[in-house]
């Protein structure tokens, strides 16, 4: 308690509550541009960060992080183009209520849930970190796999018209995704005499092309993107919070804590898994994907839960829970902080600090996204006719700088063109978007559970954490079957 | 063509995609054994799916047309402008092509407010340089103004000026 008393009082000096501010606008900022992920930003500042005091240069990345996290929802809200994978989910419902003209309420809502999820997480991890890393590490490959599948169950629900197709949306998503080294025998599938294909297709540009592009192209018929504006334009800047969320934010934080603390699980996944579980629950799932303020709750409180998570066995255990916080631990070994219990005693006062300085951003973006929302919110009533080609220069920019290829510029613009058609005859592009994204965890899970158990596939239905996995997937399918079938 | 027949047509085109993809699969070779059973796993769902949908659609009575443009005019023109745009990098820059292909396009949308897009055109390529160029070290493309680098700008207005006398 002493220790987390100094740390706190080491924050309170100008350079870590500049870096804290600074850092989360910063973040913020490239959360919301496509292309940009919280991962490359923290990558770029550790060398910049290495000569700085170890706490204001950790609270620097600490603050990039969560306002990236948060960042991401405001393009996905306003544009239907997600600033990161995270934001995916939260455009489902974010950018349905920016055509009814509240795209003030969905950022106030995406910045409150966000904040929550933020701060439950860092709770656990100043509370509860060791004990929560090992509870992460009795998951293996087998755990991975039924998680992966827990989030693919989302395409059930996701999907709002012809369940087939739905279904079909989410296996093309994992064919993609298939695409490249198989993790087992390194083999380049499908990928020709085309080097750039042997990595496999990469997420942004895939994600990019299938929700901005073809929304874009959509959007060319078209005024603007707001479609229920009323006589009074200043409903634009209503951001009043709905009431009724706290339950679905709450959730949507812990789902977010438990699932980042996985490695290799990460935000989008459960982002995922807490919109699916929303949606189940609630009594009027047909509202959710028409602009359920529920949808963006559970969405971003649960990926901004995923913060704190994915720290807790960082540094507890140096395992990283996603890629930031693997650039985050880069942060603290050049600073001669090695993970594990030493960090909690006779490096306290910088981990402590650290934790700290992570509720101070959630506090700084809380701000930022409450007061601005109204100004933000004022692009969805820019006429198409200038936000498309604006959109589509962000497009070509987000894309080309994951790589600086052009290789991924085109294949922004295949997902894009596909996407569009695709979307025209049908079929889901948030389902394939989910099967795109966890194609990887599923494949590697799947295998290196089957490697383990000798091909038994047995081993799926064995150990005491996949029956608890198996049973939340059925709780999480059988409303949504009773659901299609009651609407069949 | 209606939705009924869309339907249809795009279960038996899954179940077409299927069947090639197997059929490539089944050249991978002998040391690659998970590489090829998880993607023929994914294969025979997504071809037992296609099916089902095909004798759904052919049971389902939806005579309506499926709407694939709302716009026509307004979708070619981006498509095609898009394309030449992106075509285009590679040979005029990013900067230039970026340019053009905002103001152009934002006029054949309808746009006729020539200050605000000449605004919003100027701070969207400020943006991309403070964020991708200055902060990020992205390289965009360049094209034929590769040697005019900012970085260097009495050498490049030297350059300038030497192929301007050229002209």
């Amino acid at each position: 308690m002493e220790m987390i008393i100094k740390a706190a009082l080491s924050l309170f000096a100008p350079a870590p509550l500049l870096a804290i501010v600074a850092g989360t606008m910063g973040g913020v900022i490239i959360g919301a541009i496509p292309g940009l992920t919280a991962t490359m930003a923290v990558a770029l500042l550790i060398p910049v960060t290495f000569g700085m005091n170890p706490v204001v240069g950790l609270a620097l990345m600490g603050g990039v992080y969560s306002g990236g996290m948060f960042g991401g929802a405001i393009s996905s809200i306003l544009l239907s183009t997600p600033g990161t994978p995270a934001a995916a989910a939260t455009a489902l419902d974010g950018y349905p209520m920016t055509r009814k003209g509240k795209g003030g309420v969905a950022i106030t809502i995406a910045t409150v849930a966000s904040f929550w999820g933020g701060i439950i997480s860092t709770l656990a991890l100043l509370l509860v970190a060791p004990v929560l890393a090992k509870f992460s590490l009795r998951f293996g490959p087998p755990e991975n796999f039924l998680l992966a599948v827990m989030g693919l169950t989302s395409i059930v629900t996701l999907t709002s018209g012809n369940l087939l197709k739905g279904l079909i949306s989410g296996v093309i998503g994992l064919l993609i995704a298939s695409i490249g080294m198989d993790p087992m025998d390194a083999y380049p599938r499908f990928a020709g005499s085309v080097p750039e294909l042997f990595d496999g297709v990469k997420d942004i540009p895939a994600l990019i092309g299938l929700f901005s592009v073809s929304q874009l192209l959509d959007l060319t018929g078209e005024a603007s993107i707001v479609q229920e504006l009323t006589a009074d334009v200043s409903t634009l800047k209503d951001n009043k919070m709905p009431k009724g969320l706290m339950p679905t934010i709450a959730r949507g934080g812990l789902i977010g804590t438990i699932v980042g603390m996985l490695p290799g699980a990460g935000a989008t996944i459960s982002a995922f898994i807490s919109y699916n579980t929303a949606k189940s629950i609630d009594k009027e799932p047909e509202t959710f994907g028409r602009g359920n303020p529920k949808g963006v709750a559970a969405a971003e409180s649960a990926n901004n839960g995923c913060v704190g998570g994915s720290l807790v066995p960082m540094l507890t255990l140096g395992i990283p829970g996603n890629s930031v916080a693997a650039c985050l631990m880069g942060g603290l070994t050049i600073n001669n902080l090695i993970p594990g219990p030493e960090l909690f005693t006779k490096y306290g006062t910088i981990t402590y600090g650290f934790i700290l300085s992570l509720f101070l951003a959630n506090i700084v973006f809380l701000f930022l996204g409450i007061y601005l929302a109204p100004f933000f919110a004022r692009i969805s009533t820019a006429p198409n006719s200038l936000l498309v080609p604006a959109i589509a220069v962000l497009s070509v920019v987000g894309s080309f700088a994951m790589r600086n290829m052009m290789f991924d510029v085109w294949t922004m613009l295949a997902f894009g063109v596909g996407g569009y058609f695709l979307h025209r005859m049908g079929f889901d592009l948030g389902a394939v978007v989910l099967g795109l994204i966890l194609g990887h965890i599923t494949e590697e899970g799947f295998g290196g559970a089957l490697a383990i158990s000798n091909g038994s596939p047995a081993i799926f239905f064995t150990r005491p954490l996949c029956i608890a996995l198996w049973v939340l997937i059925i709780l999480l399918l059988l409303p949504a079957f009773r659901k299609k079938k009651k609407m069949a | 063509m209606n939705k009924k027949t869309v339907s249809v047509l795009s279960g038996a085109a899954g179940v077409l995609l299927a069947g090639a993809i197997y059929s490539k699969v089944l050249k991978f070779p002998a040391y690659a054994v998970h590489a090829s059973q998880y993607v023929k796993f994914l294969l025979a769902v997504m071809a037992v799916l296609c099916l089902l949908l095909i004798v759904a659609s052919l049971r389902s009575v939806d005579t309506n047309k499926p709407q694939w443009m709302k716009a026509p005019g307004a979708f070619t023109a981006t498509v095609a402008m898009t394309l030449v745009y992106v075509l285009s990098l590679k040979y005029i820059g990013f900067y230039a092509a970026s340019t053009v292909y905002m103001l152009v396009l934002a006029f054949l949308l309808g746009l006729r407010r020539p200050l605000l897009l000449l605004v919003s055109t100027a701070a969207l390529l400020a943006l991309v340089y403070g964020v991708f160029v200055r902060f990020l070290g992205v390289p965009l493309p360049l094209g034929i103004f590769e040697e005019f680098s900012f970085a260097d700008v009495p050498g490049s207005l030297a350059k300038a000026r030497a192929a301007l006398a050229l002209l």
